[in-house]
């Protein structure tokens, strides 16, 4: 089995490349595209239209369009995303600089998510048609619609103002230790959680659904077992596919929505260099950041497939 | 015709956005100073922003602005989409590459595309239904691609093939009744999630540039008032939170009489 | 001395939105320990609803008992609690179903659904004393290179092997009643055979009873002791199998025999067929059921028709048991 997996995990890189190479393709040709001169704006104000030409040789701004690409994907290749227009830094460093924020709020949303939706829809799954499936899929539906943001200012509303128990905002580092982090990531995380739930709780819902009303789980009641032993041992493992890979598509929301989440709370991550760099048509940042992160979609995909394939041998084969 | 509590808030909506300024003097921009951040009262029936603008004028505005963009962006994305899906359907070799082409557009996150594409080119009306268009139009060319594909194979469309019937007259009398449904539950999901990221985009200051009242613009210009002036921040929230969830309820209401699946779990992007 | 099982005047309906279908209406049944019983019926006789009944999972289908009662050895099953007819499910009363390989976790081993079955049963078996086990189990059921299967998934393996599986677990807790709804019907000619050959075995060598749901006359001829014959929710006639098949009294089972290729000595998967259709059980008709495909209907069949006894142990429902009938002659290999 272990051969199939690894097996599986190859063809689905490979059916990877396509894409990326796609995905690369198109943020290129979107900087190619933009409208003004980057070659004025990093010559400077008053400088001649000769200076002007100059820099855009060095930059290689006159080749044509492929040769551009050409060179652009090899400085990509040996890890180079160009320098910020506006930061004193590269594109490469601002980015890890502000991606320990994102990261950790991404993966705590991610687990809080996973806590509230696989229980919600596990018991909506056996008690499907009833009061509390109702109640459970009208949750999902507010918390899919419900944009992240509002959820988060509903959130400090709640929390902080009204009740004063949580910060309105702001981020303690992993060096000051992982619980401070977390306290400092927990109602951004709820906010944005709420929402990847919402998207879960419904696949799982239906999913679980059928696996209780499914021959070999009938056919394991007829052994004898206990409603806790079918759950865990029998539902649980076939029904989560559709739930993992829930996880996988969904996870492009994750991403837009930590971006606002952190707006809201105020966390310095990647999402507040993506405004900074909105408002100050820093070029080569917005470029860096859309493809970091969609290459690191793409991968998360990938993952989720090799994990489902896990969970479930069949896929594999 | 379904109804429910979905269609009634879009109607409402509708009605407050379209008709409304048709009988009252509603006036987003004017900016009043003497009359900054006060709480509602008879003058002001949901109070003033930080610009002395009534709240009440605003969601008006606002409510104009987001479901034109839900509407607009919708139909440009379905026509060009099913379009580009028909094509890639029915020309052999170009559907795999329109396909290829096709995710990898999907594999970008939608509202950041958006945020970029919006930041590149100018914020916008048209810019953003550009924006978010692109962003939608793979959904429904792959929607689209999927039943040509599907019915090519099939035997009854062979069958009106070698009787002599027209590609075209195969693909309007075959194809769309089973088309035309599916497309109609995602259109309303599109809409929402158009509605939505136009609204994301507004708070973090990426979307329409002021001084336009879009909702999410009015809630980022709220959030420093959370303590002093609550009603610039709640009432835009309600306005963006009942919209969207009625729009959302509608779409689950849609596709269950049309039953087809699809859902509320189409709005990842 | 009580039976094994005893069904009295079982009723199970299913809700339908505006009324419910009768499923079972009025079923009387009785069988003793070690006793094949085979009940035979088209699709939506109501033979499917009896099985799940009796192994208590009527529920989980949507239907609901609404009179009469179950007793397996004396106790009465309708309205045990959730977690008292646990106690009967596996240790006393085993079922099989018709597809084997889905009623088997498509996501774990053979191996580890067995070792779990094994375990439930209270005792703590060391992984060797599993193992043992598992291999006398697969070796009576019939399965060959046990210890290799152990490691297998479901999906791996055939029909037939799926099937052996899955009376393997089935038994594994030595139940004194196994239900098996259709238990070959999706298998192919020569394994069904070889499943009918087997569950005879068990029978024989565990004693244990059996209460086999079917379409198929060909089961009944092979491995009943007894058989009852289902009708739009009642029991048309019953008996011991050899009466039952060399003299059948109610006319739909003479259709049904007679309507059976002869084919020599093999068994057939088609449903025997008989013109007309089964009567709307939602509203079921008052008098005699099969009237609408009866080659025999007279004026009184418009009333109830009862069970009645034509000999000792043979009872028939119709008004006229007795009448000559078409017998399957050897000669025109039994066409009409």
């Amino acid at each position: 089995m272990g051969n199939n997996v690894l097996a599986y995990t190859a063809r689905r890189l490979i059916a990877g490349i396509p894409v990326v190479f796609v995905v690369v393709f198109l943020t290129f040709a979107l900087v190619y595209l933009t409208p003004g001169d980057a070659a004025t704006v990093i010559a400077g104000e008053d400088a001649t239209q000769e200076q002007i030409e100059a820099v855009r040789v060095s930059l290689g701004l006159d080749q044509p369009f492929l040769v551009q690409f050409a060179a652009w994907g090899g400085r990509l290749l040996s890890g180079d995303l160009g320098h910020s227009l506006v930061l004193p830094m590269s594109v490469g460093d601002a980015l890890l600089a502000r991606a320990e924020p994102t990261i950790m709020l991404a993966l705590f949303a991610q687990f809080i998510a996973i806590l509230i939706a696989i229980p919600l829809g596990v018991i909506a799954g056996r008690f499907s048609g009833r009061f509390f499936d109702r109640a459970v899929n009208m949750f999902a539906v507010a918390g899919i619609a419900v944009p992240t943001f509002v959820i988060g200012i509903g959130l400090i509303m709640l929390f902080s103002i009204t009740l004063a128990i949580a910060p309105t905002g702001g981020y303690a580092t992993l060096s000051e230790g992982l619980p401070a982090t977390l306290g400092s990531l927990l109602l951004p995380a709820i906010a944005l959680g709420v929402a990847q739930a919402a998207f879960m709780v419904r696949i799982t819902r239906t999913s679980m659904h059928a696996v209780f009303r499914s021959d070999f789980v009938r056919a394991a009641t007829m052994r004898g077992f206990s409603q806790q032993r079918l759950v865990f041992r029998h539902v649980i493992r076939p029904g989560l596919g559709p739930t993992i890979s829930a996880i996988g598509i969904s996870f492009a929301t994750l991403i837009s929505g930590s971006i606002v989440v952190e707006i809201v709370f105020n966390l310095p991550g990647l999402g507040r260099l993506l405004i900074t760099a909105v408002q100050n048509r820093d070029i080569p940042v917005l470029q860096g950041l859309l493809l970091v992160i969609t290459l690191c979609y793409v991968l998360i995909n990938i993952i989720t497939d090799v994990i489902q394939a896990i969970v479930n041998p069949r896929i594999a084969l | 015709m379904p109804t429910g509590i979905g269609f009634y808030i879009v109607v409402f909506w509708l009605v407050v956005a379209f008709l409304v300024p048709l009988v009252f003097p509603i006036d987003p921009l004017t900016t009043n100073p003497s009359r900054r951040l006060e709480p509602p009262s008879a003058d002001y029936w949901l109070g003033t922003d930080n610009y002395g603008r009534g709240i009440l004028d605003r969601i008006v505005g606002g409510a104009a602005i987001s479901l034109s963009i839900g509407a607009v962006t919708t139909v440009v994305s379905a026509v060009i989409g099913v379009v580009i899906g028909l094509i890639g359907g029915y020309v052999k070799y170009l559907g795999s590459v329109l396909m290829r082409i096709n995710d990898g557009i999907m594999a970008f996150p939608g509202a950041l595309f958006a945020i970029v594409l919006v930041a590149v080119f100018g914020r916008t009306f048209i810019v953003m239904v550009f924006a978010l268009a692109i962003v939608f139009i793979p959904i429904f060319a792959r929607i689209t691609f999927g039943e040509v594909v599907e019915l090519r194979g099939a035997s009854f469309v062979r069958n009106a093939v070698s009787v002599g019937a027209s590609s075209t007259r195969i693909i309007l009398r075959h194809i769309t009744p089973n088309l035309v449904p599916l497309l109609i539950v995602q259109a309303t999901f599109v809409c929402a999630t158009a509605i939505t990221i136009e609204a994301s985009l507004g708070f973090i200051g990426a979307g329409i540039a002021p001084p336009a009242p879009s909702w999410g613009v009015m809630v980022s210009e709220g959030q420093p008032y959370i303590r002093t002036a609550w009603w610039t921040l709640v009432f835009p929230c309600l306005a963006i939170a009942t919209l969207i969830f009625g729009m959302c309820m509608l779409g689950d209401r849609v596709s269950e009489k049309l039953n087809r699946p699809g859902g509320s779990d189409a709005t990842a992007v | 001395m009580s039976s094994l099982l005893e069904l009295q005047n079982l009723k199970v309906e299913y809700p339908i939105g505006v009324g419910s279908v009768q499923a079972v209406d009025g079923v009387d049944l009785r069988l003793e320990a070690g006793e094949i019983c085979v009940v035979v019926g088209e699709s939506g006789s109501g033979k499917s609803s009896l099985g799940l009944t009796v192994a208590g999972l009527i529920e989980d289908s949507n239907g609901r008992i609404t009179d009469g009662s179950v007793r397996f050895g004396g106790v009465e099953l309708v309205g045990l609690s959730p977690r008292e007819m646990r106690n009967y499910r596996g240790q006393r009363i085993g079922m099989i179903f018709q597809n084997a390989r889905a009623s088997l976790n498509p996501v774990r081993t053979i191996g580890s659904q067995l070792a779990e079955t094994l375990q439930s049963a209270g005792s703590r078996l060391t992984r060797a004393e599993v193992s043992q086990r598992a291999v006398e189990l697969f070796e009576l059921v019939g399965i060959p290179d046990p210890l290799a299967r152990l490691d297998a998934y479901p999906h791996q393996l055939s029909g037939g092997m799926c099937q052996r599986i899955m009376i393997a677990l089935a038994i594994a807790q030595e139940p004194r009643l196994l239900i098996a709804d259709e238990p070959t019907s999706a298998l192919d000619v020569t394994v069904k055979v070889q499943i009918l050959q087997l569950l005879k075995k068990l029978n024989r060598d565990l004693g244990m009873a059996m209460l086999l749901i079917t379409h198929d006359f060909g089961v009944a001829r092979a491995l009943a002791d007894t058989i009852a014959v289902v009708y739009a929710g009642q029991i048309v006639e019953r008996g011991p199998a050899a009466q039952v098949l060399e003299s059948p009294q109610m006319p739909y089972t003479q259709a049904l025999l007679a309507s059976i290729p002869h084919l020599r000595g093999q068994a057939t998967d088609r449903l025997p067929a008989i013109a007309g259709r089964p009567p709307s059980l939602v509203n079921p008709p008052h008098g005699c059921r099969f009237v609408a495909r009866c080659a025999h209907v007279e004026d009184v069949c418009a009333s109830p028709a009862e069970l009645r006894l034509v000999s000792p142990q043979h009872a028939a429902r119709c008004h006229f048991p007795h009448l000559p009938m078409f017998r399957p002659s050897q000669e025109n290999g039994g066409q009409r």
